[in-house]
């Protein structure tokens, strides 16, 4: 499989640099296309909290690009109730198989700390974000303390 | 069930092709794993047809045969199996395949196995299902000889990298042979001789240099290009991400910065490389890391972006109208027929090795040019410019 070296090498690599705000990796041994992982995110409303992640791979990657779904529910306008991101950059149309997986979760990691009300998956939230940012915060922590993993304590 | 492969159980091969050295079709039922592994890859001048015959310990009734038909680049596309009982004196065919994508083979029993349900054995990988014929029970419930014949290639030689075929001694076994079977099976005098310790040291320093790489998919390059970039990848990379930026009705570009391709600023065969990728695997040919790595057989000739003689011309058969049609084919060069007495000049009817020619299709020799034509053709009359005159030989 064409998608097998380039991922052990990305798995590698992304282990041995250290990101602080994706940890926890647990790659099946069996079938490396899926991997969970933490999101660690530091700015508030989300800072309280971990949010579980899983990426699949296709087949053909890195000629297709991956998916990321949330595995822990997130008040964020821009992930939906089943989980689902809207990310450009691993977008069909704008995926380039030059891009490394460090860069994606670093472009979701910016996109958790930063929701973009323009560009929603949840309108409901999006107009909350926009109009009562107070509320919004205080609905999204609540949400979080709720919902969210703990975070790692290191 | 058993595999009537296994080395315990005594298969032998009654008839062979020639093959390249090392990748003898005894290595298929080799009790060396080293030898094993390689599998069989015909001698390479050898065409298709081939026909590798086995003969097994005793009738069987066969429940599947598992071929797998890739050996590093060489790959068949073309199998069809047949079986013969110890009685009969032709074979029958039970099987056949042709032009399939998987790697390996499975032809089974359809009364057994479906699409839904295949063989359940752990080796198997990715595969293709075929079923035996129908109407062929007699043959394959009860063969003590079976013959694969490869009759297509992918631009190859004829290889096979293993082959087991399962199933249970015939009905009409004798109590006798079944025991020496199972005697046979469980004796461990034969045990497949898997690489020891000393060997897998050896294996832990190999490691394939990190410029031999592909910079996308990290896998060993066959055919490396250097893109605009800087970065080296392989050409079915290239193709694969083409193919993709096609279907978004993109034109082919640098996968790393997005930028277009021009006929300056595209990838080039990085030729140096290739060699030292050769050389990388040549040294290291005895090595069982490399024996599934691809290779090039022989230089894939780009195809060319010109229409093929046979298709321009297909359809046809005026022959007027064909010429006419080659005239227009864009390779076509026009060798007009003319008399060696055009290498007269006009002027002074001297014969020369070459003449000059004005474009009112009048000859002269060079002397006459300068001395009397100048920018006036003597015989109409017609101006010309000096750009205009044509040195021809004839």
């Amino acid at each position: 499989m064409a998608a097998t070296r380039r991922l052990q090498k990305e798995l590698g690599d992304i282990k041995n640099s250290g990101l602080r705000s994706f940890r926890d990796i647990q790659v099946d041994e069996t079938n490396i296309l899926t991997w969970q992982g933490l999101i660690v995110p530091d700015s508030p409303p989300y800072n309280k909290g971990a949010f579980k992640i899983e990426i699949n791979f296709p087949a053909e990657y890195p000629f297709k690009p991956p998916k990321i779904n949330f595995k822990t529910k997130i008040y964020h306008p821009n992930i939906d109730e089943k989980g689902q991101v809207c990310l450009p950059i691993i977008s069909a149309e704008n995926w380039k198989p030059a891009t490394k997986t460090d860069q994606v979760i670093q472009a979701l990691v910016a996109l958790v700390n930063d929701p973009e009300p323009e560009h929603p998956l949840r309108a409901d939230l999006a107009e909350e974000y926009l109009k009562d940012k107070k509320k919004f915060t205080k609905n999204a922590e609540e949400y979080t303390k709720k919902h969210s993993e703990k975070r790692p304590s290191d | 069930m058993l595999n009537f492969m296994n080395p315990k159980l005594l298969p032998k091969i009654t008839r062979k092709p020639m093959c390249t050295e090392n990748y003898e079709p005894e290595n298929l039922i080799s009790t060396n794993y080293q030898e094993k592994i390689r599998g069989f890859i015909a001698y390479p001048s050898i065409k298709p047809p081939v026909e590798i015959e086995f003969e097994l310990i005793c009738n069987v009734n066969i429940s599947y045969i598992f071929l797998k038909t890739t050996v590093g680049s060489h790959k068949c596309s073309g199998i069809e199996i047949f079986v013969k009982n110890n009685v009969s004196t032709c074979y029958f065919s039970v099987g056949k395949a042709v032009n399939y994508d998987a790697e390996s083979l499975i032809f089974c029993n359809s009364k057994q196995y479906s699409q839904a349900k295949p063989p359940d054995n752990p080796q198997l990988g990715n595969f293709q299902l075929f079923f035996f014929k129908n109407g062929t029970v007699k043959s394959y419930s009860n063969a003590c000889k079976v013959k694969i014949l490869i009759f297509k290639t992918e631009r190859s030689v004829p290889c096979l990298a293993s082959i087991e075929i399962w199933g249970r001694p015939s009905k009409n076994c004798s109590q006798k042979t079944i025991d020496t079977i199972n005697r046979l099976v469980q004796s461990d005098s034969k045990q497949l001789q898997i690489p020891g310790n000393s060997n897998s040291n050896e294996t832990d320093n190999f490691t394939i240099p990190e410029e031999f790489k592909d910079d996308l998919t990290y896998e060993l390059m066959t055919i490396p290009f250097t893109l605009p970039c800087g970065k080296t990848i392989d050409q079915t990379t290239l193709e694969k991400y083409h193919e993709n930026e096609k279907s978004f009705g993109r034109k082919p570009g640098d996968p790393f910065t997005g930028i277009k391709f021009t006929d300056r600023l595209k990838p080039i065969l990085n030729v140096g490389l290739k060699s030292r990728i050769d050389m990388f695997l040549l040294k290291n040919s005895d090595r069982s890391e490399t024996f599934n790595l691809k290779r090039t057989l022989r230089t894939k000739v780009q195809t060319d972006k010109r229409p093929k003689i046979s298709e321009h011309f297909s359809g046809n058969s005026d022959l007027d109208v064909l010429i006419e049609k080659a005239k227009s084919y864009p390779g076509f060069t026009a060798f007009t027929c003319v008399n060696s007495s055009k290498n007269i000049c006009e002027n002074c009817k001297h014969t020369f090795e070459y003449v000059y020619e004005l474009p009112c299709k009048h000859y002269f020799c060079r002397k006459c040019l300068l001395d009397i034509c100048k920018d006036l053709c003597t015989k109409c009359t017609r101006r010309f410019v000096n750009s205009e005159v044509r040195k021809v030989h004839f």
